[in-house]
């Protein structure tokens, strides 16, 4: 997927919620070709499971589908896409908070050394996200995948932009000390 | 904070964070939903509108019919004479099929009269004594 930057994806946002206005559904897969990958990355910061991402990507994709008047006329179109789907997927998580099921941890292959290492970083990298309070991880991956900026960031999550930078330096810290035997071998290496 | 762990740290969340792509089967599913919720949206907007409005239509067309004695929702075939006069206004309901039964001539013209005043009128009115 090409990287796009945070305006040019909102001049295509914009552009694609002009063509749903006016050829309907068949344009939502243009929308969701576009967006689709970094919504679910986000929805499932905040949902820690891959089912319920894709639940709150589908319904707000629906009911952006019905109504792309407010994608159109939105002043921040990515933002306020993205604030839907965060408004979704906290909808869902409440209500499956009482059943919540712990998270099973993979089986790491055996034979090639080098995937081994990589399951293994992976392994840890992901329960150090898992680790962190959702409303620290989102910032993370806000940032770090999305790249956005704090008041960007901000204006998703309604907060201020220096509570989303202590919230980002706070979760980076906390994932520094989490990770901190494969920082340390860059370190060393490098 | 050392900025290489930060630096280090955002590479290895980048490189290794096990997060879910987007699928084919998502955009089908999200496609189907999207579609059956615009008809949704389309039968709300157009054709339930549309729908009451035909039953409204139904309602007046219907109401109309009852003051030209074409349904009748309430029978005034025993009703005697006097009672006739004293309710001018039930007189109408006695059906069109029925008026070889009447006890007399007087009383048959007298309903009659009433009839057509009911038929010309397009609402329902009292109708005057005579």
């Amino acid at each position: 997927m090409e990287k796009l930057s945070t305006s040019e994806l909102t001049d295509k946002i914009r552009e694609c919620a002009r063509n749903m206005e006016h050829r309907g559904i068949s344009a939502l897969e243009e929308l969701y070709d576009l967006t689709a990958s970094r919504l679910l990355r986000y929805a499932y910061s905040l949902t820690r499971n891959r089912e319920d991402a894709e639940d709150a990507v589908q319904t707000a994709m629906v009911r952006l589908a019905l109504k792309p008047k407010l994608l159109k006329n939105a002043q921040y179109p990515w933002s306020y896409f993205l604030r839907i789907v965060r408004n979704e997927a906290i909808n869902i998580s409440r209500k499956k908070m009482p059943m919540q099921i712990m998270t099973s941890i993979k089986e790491f292959g055996k034979e090639d050394p080098a995937r081994l290492e990589a399951e293994h970083i992976k392994y840890h990298v992901s329960s150090a996200l898992d680790k962190l309070p959702p409303a620290q991880s989102e910032v993370v991956i806000l940032k770090v995948w999305e790249n956005m900026t704090f008041a960007e960031i901000a204006e998703v999550l309604g907060q201020s932009p220096n509570t989303i930078a202590s919230r980002y330096r706070y979760a980076i810290e906390k994932l520094s000390q989490y990770l901190q035997p494969f920082c340390e071998e860059v370190q060393y290496e490098s | 904070m050392n900025r290489k762990m930060t630096t280090r740290c955002r590479q290895l969340i980048k490189q290794y964070a096990d997060l879910p792509e987007a699928s084919e089967s998502l955009k089908q599913r999200i496609l189907i939903a999207a579609n059956r919720a615009r008809n949704k949206q389309r039968y709300h907007k157009q054709i339930a509108p549309f729908v009451c409005s035909l039953i409204v239509m139904f309602i007046v067309v219907a109401n109309n019919m009852n003051q030209s004695n074409f349904l009748r929702f309430g029978v005034t075939d025993s009703m005697p004479i006097n009672q006739m006069q004293e309710n001018p206004s039930l007189v109408s309901l006695k059906p069109i099929t029925e008026w070889n039964n009447f006890n007399d001539e007087n009383e048959f013209v007298d309903t009659f009269i009433r009839h057509r005043s009911w038929q010309t009128s397009l609402f329902r009115k009292p109708v005057t004594r005579l």
